[in-house]
């Protein structure tokens, strides 16, 4: 599970070829989230 | 509003495309025949910067993170530029490992890197904070002394005795498959980059006029790449070029004419150090402003030092070693971050628009 925090790192890319794309994924959907979220309050 | 003139854009697409391209030596798996492998990749590379450029014809005044919403939606269309401004800070965090290596294996062996990172980095902020406008101006500048260098450095190879040009021939002796492992991915995909470009077109004086400067400038990295690599190879020979780090780097050190003029090592990180300074500074540029264009924030220069901040502290924790950092280039970066982000998805983005275009026209 440790390793899922560092997916840019060879070994893990080695083993898991997609972790770095999953990884820009998952932090976008959470960027993006927290962008409609302010978006929101900043209307409101 | 800050403006560029279309001058300034091939000035700047040049220096992006060429990054740390040359340095690394571009082609080198195709091994004698890099330089065909260069030709062919500039040729279809230029394709890619088509697609792109006629996106941007469809969606007049609008960059790459503001494409997707429009399309896609709020919700998809912003996980989407997101994923782009993500991507731009993790190839920022690619630079500065890039020198990381460089400047510790070249000229600073026992200076931590971490110092000449900041230091560099500082510059970045100091660039990005004075606008594109600033960046454009010294890219001109910079533009004609680096390539009287690069003149001069001809002259003093051929000077230097140490040209063979037999070791070119026979042309595409391994045959044609090697000379594709050059073109595909990493050749075609080193251009597919230019899409990040699209953050700055918005702001060019002649936007009707972006494709001709675009294609200019990818034509003059394709010449400055074929003669690279043909300068390489019959310096060096085949399998040095293949094999080493830094062929630009090697091809360099080898100079020495009359015994006179040697030692002119310092030129080649020149090259790299001028090429990643401005690679760098529009890679900031197109993060910090398109997290501007995403977020409710009116100013984009409060988001210039956390984006170097997790640029800078990702970039020196990235590779423990240069192969690591490498073997990531070329074995992970073309298929599984290149492709779907530079490739696919742009191709899709070009259908949509073509068919909502077309639609709106017709009705």
């Amino acid at each position: 599970m440790k390793e899922f925090l560092f997916p840019w790192q060879i070994h893990v890319l080695k083993k898991y070829p997609l972790a770095l794309i999953v990884f820009i994924i998952v932090v976008s959907i959470v960027l993006a989230i927290i962008t409609w979220i302010k978006e929101k309050s900043h209307n409101h | 509003m800050e403006r560029i003139s279309n001058y300034q854009l091939y000035i700047l697409t040049v220096f992006f495309q060429t990054g740390t391209n040359i340095v690394f030596g571009f082609g080198a798996v195709a091994g004698r025949d890099a330089w065909i492998s260069s030709l062919i990749s500039t040729c279809v590379g230029a394709l890619l910067v088509l697609l792109y450029v006629s996106i941007m014809h469809m969606n007049p005044g609008l960059s790459l993170i503001q494409w997707w919403p429009k399309y896609f939606g709020k919700w998809i269309g912003s996980i989407i530029s997101w994923m782009y401004i993500v991507l731009i800070v993790y190839q920022i965090s690619r630079e500065v490992g890039d020198l990381k290596f460089l400047i510790s294996i070249t000229i600073l062996p026992k200076t931590s890197s971490l110092i000449f990172l900041s230091v560099f980095m500082l510059l970045i902020i100091y660039s990005v904070y004075s606008g594109v406008e600033v960046i454009a101006r010294v890219a001109q500048i910079v533009f004609y002394l680096l390539v009287s260098l690069v003149i001069i450095e001809m002259i003093f190879l051929y000077g230097s005795k140490i040209m063979d040009f037999s070791r070119l021939m026979p042309i595409a002796g391994e045959g044609w498959h090697t000379i594709a492992k050059g073109v595909w991915p990493i050749g075609i995909l080193s251009f597919s980059e230019g899409i990040e470009l699209a953050m700055i077109w918005p702001l060019v004086k002649k936007p009707e006029k972006i494709l001709k400067t675009t294609l200019m400038s990818i034509f003059t990295f394709g010449f400055f790449l074929t003669i690279f690599d043909v300068l390489a190879v019959a310096a060096l020979g085949s399998s040095i070029f293949k094999n080493s780090f830094y062929p630009l780097y090697t091809l360099i050190q080898q100079i020495s004419v009359g015994q006179f003029i040697t030692n002119l090592d310092a030129i080649g990180v020149l090259y790299l150090l001028t090429n990643v300074f401005f690679r760098m500074s529009l890679y900031m540029f197109a993060a910090v402003r398109g997290i501007q264009q995403i977020t409710p924030v009116k100013n984009s220069i409060i988001f210039i030092l956390p984006v170097s901040i997790i640029s800078l502290c990702w970039g020196i924790i990235m590779s423990p070693n240069i192969s690591e950092h490498i073997e990531v280039a070329v074995k992970y970066f073309p298929y599984n971050l290149s492709t779907p982000l530079f490739v696919a998805l742009p191709f899709i983005l070009f259908i949509v628009s073509f068919i909502r275009t077309k639609k709106y026209k017709v009705m």
